[in-house]
Parts: structure tokens; C-alpha cells; sequence
């Protein structure tokens, strides 16, 4: 689950604690916000304690409170972390995809054009993969020249026995995925 | 209907501003139409009859500005040149303010936003066809796709064979689930299309730290069925078991995701 969506829940419920000049309940209002993003397990149980044992919140806060941490291994961050996520918690990435839908299309657009709209947009991210790989290629590529074993070469052989050592040098130190012509 | 037209084609840029009333014992409405900058006399008073007839008939005016009218280029300034520009525009923004502004800006002309607006319409009408035969054109363009470029495609008709909910999935989109199937996310948007379907799709990370999408579901309503029938179809081009899926709080989402054993 994302887990902006539940800081938001939450934010919304306990908004009245931000408001007054009560430094208690302030730092009450902080630790409840932060809590999904919370990095360590030992954290974690700390804050849902102190959030538990506090006088300041409503009885009917707490039961809501309790109805939410039983679904905690889906949000909060150290038990998402447990599963490989590329290091995404939220959903904000298909959030900003739809950012760029809406510069499209808009309530009165036919069908057609969303499906037209998709065609182009897949043709622009095989674009975009296509560049990102070169560039990296070419990073790798830079960093081979500075070896030291080509700068030893350089003095004793030709261009030609040199671009042949450079491959060889390359398949031994990177491993390198290589794209088949019929995949993309 | 000549004047009508005529205002149509040479663009004034009045703002008038309505005053409506309901006169009970002569029994008509009166709308008066005046001209918004200050110290202006211009006026127009239409009465119609609440009995006779609904049509309404000019009754009074006084014909004068205290000030000079701005005029804007019309429509019979458009040549098949900025009509070209339009369409190149079009698939860049969809705001007819900023494209306006853009064709000003070129051409050196003073154009107004609803003219570029009706402009696009005429456009998107040629290219998709009137809005009742949406469907079916869309049926076509897939169909054919389907045979041009092997993309996979499922429709959901109800009884009176209406289109429900339909998605697709091109080739490239097949291949890249089932190779980048560890992190899927899972969300809905609403306001992309002219019957308020909402727009289901899946997005997953590949191997350069991309988003990619690789679904796309246009469902008749937000509710568990139709969800699961957009995860069902989905499931038929998978050959792998996703890792972990993302999506936000929505219980119908929750409920059909978790039917599906995925």
C-alpha cells in the first residue's frame, strides 16, 4: 500500500493537534505523521506506544489507530523494506505518469485519442530507454580509457590491436546486458 | 441569422454583461444585454412573450460605444498553413489558450482562444469521427492493430451491446511485464475521456530505474467486478508471478488484487 495515502489519513484525523501552542502535542502530531516513513522496526514499536499511551488524542482516534496497524506490514517502511521494491514506498511514480496523461487528454476527449495517446507515449519512453543506454555505454567506455593496461599498450601497439583489447578488457571486468534485436 | 454569421467571422471583443427580468404584469422575461466598460450607453433589450411564443425579439437598443472596438482576426483569416500548425500543436498540448498564443506569436495575428478552440474540435472530429461513432472507430483501430502490430486487446460488451470496459497491452508491453515483474504499481485516474470512465494502469520499474507502463484498462465503473475482470486479463499475458504490488488505498482495488492471488 502507499504509504502517502495513509500519512494523509492520518493527517487528516489528528489536524486539530498542529493548531494550538501545545509543544506536546505538536511533537505528538509529528511522530504520527512520520510514522509510515519509520526506518527501523525498534522505532516503529516506540512510536506506536507513545502514540497509544497519550492522553491528548480521542478515544475514537485510537480505535481507528488500531484498525490501521493491523494492515502494518503493508505500509510502514522497515517491513516494506523486508521485500525486494526497487526502494519505491509510495505510489507517486504512476502519480507523476498521470501528470503527464492529463497534459493530453482531458474530460472531453474521445476514446480514440487515449489510445493514441498511449501509442505515443510508449514510442517516447523506448526513446528515452534508448538514449539512457548509450549515455551509459559511453560512461563505461570513458572509464576504459584510463586502464592501465591500455595505457601501457598504447606505446608498444596500433590503434587496431588496441580496440581489440579494449573489448576483451571490457567483457572481463562489466557485466553487460546485451538488448536482442527482436525484443524491443 | 446574417448578422449572426457575420459576428461569427469578424471577432469583436465586447464584453456584455446580462441583466435578467420577469415582468408579471405585462407576462414576458426581459434580458438586457450591456456593455461592460465604464460610462458605456450601449445597450440591447430582448422581451419575449411568456405565452405566445419562447423566441425572443429586439425591443429596444441604443447602438453607440463611447469607445473604439477592438477587432480581432476571424475566422476567415485561417489559412490551410496555420491550420497545419494547429494539428502539429495539438499533439503537444491540449490547452487552446497556450496554442493560440504560440500561432499569435507566429503568424503576427490576434487571434482568439474560442476560434483556435473551434478550430480543434473541427480537427478532432475529422480524425476520430462524431462523438457516437467513438466506439466503433476505436474498435477498428485496434482490430487492425491487432493484425499490423500483434498487440492484445480484450473488450466486455453488456446485452444491449454497449462497450463496458476494454484494454490493451502493445507487444512491447507484454515483454517487459514478464521480464520487470518484481515491483508493479497499481492505480486509477479519472477525467480522461468524454463518458467518465475510469483509467486503470499498471507500471513497472525496468532495468535503467524507468517507469514503463505496461497496462491499460478503460473500466465503466470503479467497482470490485470490474476491477477483477481488468486483473484477470492482465493475468492471461503473464507467465511469471509478480513480486510486490503497489497501489493506494482504494478497497475495491484491495479486494480484487488479493482474489486474484497475485
Amino acid at each position: 500500500m502507499c504509504a502517502w495515502h495513509i500519512e494523509q489519513k492520518l493527517k487528516k484525523k489528528v489536524f486539530y493537534l498542529n493548531k494550538g501552542k501545545n509543544e506536546e502535542a505538536k511533537s505528538l502530531y509529528k511522530t504520527i505523521t512520520s510514522l509510515p516513513y519509520c526506518e527501523y522496526n525498534d522505532a516503529f514499536l516506540e512510536n506506536q506506544t507513545k502514540i497509544l499511551k497519550s492522553k491528548v488524542l480521542s478515544e475514537n482516534f485510537i480505535d481507528y489507530f488500531k484498525e490501521v496497524i493491523k494492515s502494518k506490514k503493508l505500509w510502514v517502511k522497515c517491513y516494506v523494506k523486508s521485500y525486494f521494491t526497487c526502494g519505491t514506498v509510495t505510489s507517486s511514480r504512476i502519480e507523476s505518469k498521470h501528470r503527464v496523461l492529463k497534459e493530453y487528454l482531458d474530460g472531453n476527449s474521445r476514446l480514440g485519442e487515449v489510445y493514441a495517446c498511449f501509442k505515443e507515449l510508449e514510442e517516447s519512453e523506448i526513446k528515452t530507454f534508448l538514449e539512457e543506454e548509450d549515455k551509459i555505454s559511453r560512461r563505461q567506455s570513458a572509464s576504459l580509457d584510463k586502464h592501465d593496461l591500455i595505457n601501457k599498450a598504447k606505446d608498444i601497439y596500433s590503434d587496431y590491436v588496441i580496440q581489440i583489447l579494449k573489448g576483451h578488457i571490457f567483457q572481463a571486468i562489466h557485466y553487460n546486458v546485451k538488448t536482442e534485436n527482436n525484443y524491443w | 441569422m446574417k448578422i449572426r454569421e457575420w459576428a461569427c467571422l469578424h471577432d469583436f471583443r465586447v464584453v456584455l454583461g446580462t441583466r435578467e427580468q420577469f415582468l408579471k404584469s405585462e407576462n414576458t422575461k426581459v434580458t438586457v444585454l450591456e456593455c461592460s466598460s465604464k460610462g458605456c450607453e450601449f445597450y440591447l433589450d430582448f422581451r419575449s412573450n411568456h405565452e405566445t411564443s419562447n423566441k425572443y425579439k429586439l425591443s429596444k437598443s441604443y447602438n453607440k460605444h463611447n469607445h473604439e472596438l477592438k477587432l480581432g482576426n476571424g475566422a476567415l483569416e485561417i489559412t490551410s498553413e496555420i491550420l497545419e500548425t494547429i494539428k502539429v500543436l495539438r499533439c503537444i498540448t491540449n490547452d487552446p489558450g497556450k496554442i493560440a498564443k504560440n500561432i499569435n506569436q507566429k503568424f503576427q495575428k490576434n487571434f482568439d482562444t474560442h476560434i483556435i478552440r473551434y478550430q480543434l474540435l473541427k480537427a478532432k472530429n475529422e480524425d476520430y469521427g462524431s462523438p457516437a461513432q467513438d466506439a466503433h472507430k476505436l474498435m477498428e483501430i485496434l482490430e487492425k492493430d491487432k493484425q499490423k502490430r500483434s498487440i492484445f486487446f480484450e473488450k466486455c460488451l453488456s446485452r444491449e451491446n454497449k462497450l463496458e470496459n476494454f484494454c490493451f497491452m502493445s507487444k512491447r508491453m507484454i515483454t517487459l511485464a514478464n521480464k520487470f515483474s518484481d515491483v508493479l504499481i497499481v492505480d486509477t485516474t479519472f477525467k480522461t475521456n468524454r463518458f467518465g470512465m475510469p483509467l486503470l494502469d499498471i507500471i513497472c520499474i525496468n532495468n535503467l530505474g524507468k517507469s514503463c507502463t505496461i497496462f491499460v484498462a478503460l473500466l465503466s465503473n470503479s467497482k470490485y467486478e470490474s476491477f477483477k475482470w481488468a486483473f484477470e486479463e492482465f493475468k492471461k499475458n503473464l507467465q511469471v508471478i509478480p513480486g510486490v504490488i503497489f497501489s493506494d488505498e482504494e478497497e475495491a482495488l484491495r479486494k480484487s488484487k488479493l482474489t486474484n492471488n497475485t
